[in-house]
């Protein structure tokens, strides 16, 4: 079941959008602790633990852009908290991969994003995170 | 043939349309920092600033209710398991 609906996560994107800028491909992904911490905590007490972890784990909606990448941090539904931009012709250290479940996309830089983004997140979260995933790949300079 | 010209972008902070390289030429922040909303005027600051540049109130860290609450839950945890054992 999608978890959030396309139109204000456009919404939320097109506010940031320059003149003339086009909306390309969006997605949610997230960035949980890592996987020590998660471990650890689970180990400690089973729920509190969950709790913690999803307390601790960051929630991204990712606009793709004829320009740039945006990265919006957001939490209690689509209410950004706050944005990062990447300029499409500067991009450092990407990474990304695509599994069964999730893809992966990572970028260096000074300001460094990393995220994964799974179905569950929108009706075609998948098909959109692939779809950066590829652009940025293309896309990217030497780290 | 006209040269391609760059189109104009207001500064996410001050709204300002002069500026070159990124820089904006009214508060001279970088356009394209990261920047966070504030959670009482609702604008954009650099996520560098420790007060909203508008309203200047403070920012505090998430973490700064998350940790305890973390913490509450562990600990109410941990009793309740001895006190379940105790019974």
């Amino acid at each position: 079941m999608a978890r959030f609906k396309d139109e204000p996560v456009k919404a939320a994107l097109t506010a940031q959008l320059q003149p003339g800028e086009q909306l390309q491909y969006y997605a949610f992904g997230v960035k949980q602790p890592n996987m020590g911490l998660i471990i650890l905590l689970v180990c400690l007490a089973i729920l509190p633990g969950l709790i913690a972890i999803a307390l601790l784990t960051k929630e991204y909606v990712v606009g793709l852009t004829d320009r740039r990448l945006i990265v919006l941090r957001v939490g209690g539904g689509v209410k950004v908290k706050e944005v990062s931009e990447y300029a499409l012709g500067d991009l450092h250290g990407v990474k990304t991969s695509t599994g069964s479940l999730f893809t992966h996309i990572s970028i260096g830089g000074a300001v460094p994003f990393t995220a994964k983004f799974h179905r569950m997140g929108m009706k075609t979260n998948r098909e959109q995170a692939m779809a950066i995933a590829a652009a940025l790949a293309s896309k990217a300079l030497p780290a | 043939m006209t040269p391609e010209v760059a189109p104009l972008v207001a500064c996410p902070f001050c709204g300002d349309l002069t500026g070159e390289a990124g820089r904006c030429g009214g508060c001279g922040r970088n356009k394209q920092a990261p920047r966070r909303s504030c959670t009482n005027c609702g604008k954009f600051t650099p996520s560098a600033e420790a007060n909203c540049c508008h309203c200047r109130q403070a920012f505090t860290s998430e973490l700064a209710w998350k940790v305890p609450v973390i913490i509450v839950l562990f600990i109410a945890a941990i009793v309740l398991s001895v006190a379940v054992r105790m019974l």
